[in-house]
């Protein structure tokens, strides 16, 4: 019987590996953690508020359903997501997301809840998760994030984008709409703009401004440390005013003088003209960080 | 903007001195006009006009200072049109030859000397004004703001223990940056008053720092921690 068992064992062991490997997944699940899925029907210009306060990551996705799909997964069952559709029997117009710590004896582990969330395109967002990364793409509508330390990333955002993350780096591709975007330390990259107004500051973070400066646009961009990047097609139209007080300026457009353009300072390196017609207005100031204004090659 | 006549008297040259008179505005604020230039140095009354407003123009930026507001110009301008210094180009034939008989000549280039050294003073009179605003504006930025941020700062550190350790780490970061940047701006606003951007950064920063421990105050309030 013993030898039974242990032939039969000898010929299925190298069977059983791949199961092993799973065993560590199943364990953690087993540990803790617990997963939530639940579909609301929802307008297709819905709100969505996710609150987050106790760290994880944060996914959002724009589909064409006019339905929210939500995955939450809780490292532990000391703490909870409350979902709350208003109304609760008809299409939502507005979700709410909130996780709750119901044990206040839970490390910072065992808090740790992650969101990702199907949504229609053109649904609002406001989120808050002030240690995880959030990451948005494909929806439309207006997007409000904040965050403490965690990274935000969102794509082809093309309503009013307003990002703040104090420490945490803000990543923007290919935004269409208005943009907000503030960090303290944290570095601000914005990839394929197709945005007419953006106002993007960090202090000690760097700015990497790499898209079209479109005719009657507005953008303003500024750090008081960090450096500041910007790339454009040559035969972008603008007035360009930067400034760096104590940075090196490098700026690579030929500039043609514009009647009544000031410089903001006395002190420091400055570049003030029209490049092209001069349609779209860009303010590029630092105070000790360096400015680099190139056009695309 | 003239030319003899068999008489002797002044005539206008209507063409070359109406365009002249025309492109003025536009070549004294850095436009291509380089006929204004070439009309200059074949007219000699259109020159004289050219060199006194280049003059007026290279005093003024000399003094260093910002743009003077518009209402200065104004005056200027409402001060010559009131002694009929201004006239419209139909009027002005009539005056011009009265112009050149030599007493109304040499009172009018009396007084234009006399308008150049007034409107430099006047010019460097606004100037000084505007830089004790200045050096006003940099001692004074917003105490209220000032106030406010004190007060939070200090219940920012009274509740701060209760705050999740890596949060509370990063807003102290965040907090001690934007002090270095309001001592780095008040240093510089010490020695510089007149640096617009060295103030625009203070404020920056304190607004910054306002909402930051605003931020902060109420994530203490919720789950953070």
């Amino acid at each position: 019987m013993v030898m039974a068992a242990r032939n039969e064992f000898r010929l299925t062991k190298y069977l059983y590996v791949p199961f092993a490997l799973l065993i560590p997944a199943g364990f953690l699940m087993a540990a803790g953690q617990e997963r939530a899925e639940k579909t609301f029907r929802a307008l297709p210009n819905c709100h969505i508020h996710i609150s987050n306060p106790t760290g994880g990551t944060i996914v959002v996705r724009g589909w064409d359903k006019s339905e929210v799909h939500a995955v939450c997964v809780t490292n532990s069952a000391k703490v909870e997501v409350d979902s709350d559709p208003t109304p609760d029997n008809a299409e939502a117009e507005r979700l709410e997301f909130v996780t709750h710590v119901l044990d206040q004896e839970a490390t910072p582990e065992e808090r740790t809840t992650n969101y990702e969330l199907d949504v229609p395109k053109e649904a609002s967002l406001i989120i808050s998760s002030p240690t995880g990364s959030v990451s948005v793409e494909h929806v439309t509508g207006d997007d409000s994030i904040e965050s403490v330390n965690g990274a935000i990333s969102v794509t082809d955002g093309a309503g009013f984008i307003q990002v703040r993350s104090l420490n945490g780096d803000i990543t923007l591709l290919r935004p269409a709409g208005h943009v907000e975007a503030t960090s303290i330390m944290g570095n601000l990259t914005i990839t394929g703009s197709e945005s007419q107004r953006i106002n993007a500051q960090t202090g000690s973070g760097k700015i990497t401004f790499d898209g079209d400066f479109l005719p009657i646009g507005d953008y303003t961009l500024k750090t008081y440390a960090g450096d500041i990047n910007v790339i454009c097609p040559s035969s972008d139209s603008f007035a360009l005013d930067a400034h760096s007080l104590r940075g090196k300026l490098d700026n690579q457009f030929k500039l043609n003088p514009k009647p009544r353009l000031h410089s903001r300072s006395l002190h420091g390196a400055s570049a003030l003209g029209r490049i092209n017609r001069g349609e779209a207005s860009v303010t590029i100031s630092s105070y000790n960080g360096a400015i680099h204004v190139r056009p695309r090659q | 903007m003239q030319e003899q006549g068999g008489n002797g008297a002044a005539h206008w040259a209507s063409a070359a001195c109406r365009d002249f008179d025309a492109q003025l505005s536009d070549y004294l604020e850095g436009g291509d006009r380089s006929a204004v230039a070439m009309h200059a140095a074949e007219c000699a009354f259109c020159g004289t006009i050219l060199s006194d407003l280049l003059l007026v123009r290279s005093a003024s930026t000399e003094l260093e200072e910002d743009e003077p507001p518009a209402r200065v110009w104004a005056n200027v301008r409402a001060t010559l049109v009131a002694e009929g210094l201004i006239r419209s180009p139909r009027e002005r034939r009539r005056w011009v030859e009265w112009l050149l008989s030599p007493i109304p000549a040499a009172a009018v280039t009396a007084f234009v000397l006399l308008s150049v050294f007034t409107t430099r003073n006047l010019l460097h009179r606004y100037h000084q004004l505007a830089a004790q605003k200045v050096v006003r504006l940099a001692v004074d930025v917003d105490p209220g703001l000032q106030q406010s941020v004190s007060e939070m700062e200090a219940a920012f550190r009274a509740h701060s223990a209760h705050l999740n350790p890596t949060i509370k780490r990063a807003y102290e970061e965040d907090l001690e940056s934007l002090n270095g940047e309001i001592k780095e701006c008040h240093d510089t606003l010490a020695r510089q008053p007149d640096d617009n951007l060295s103030r625009e950064y203070l404020v920056s920063a304190y607004t910054e720092k306002a909402r930051v421990l605003e931020s902060a105050l109420e994530l203490g309030d919720g789950d953070g921690r």
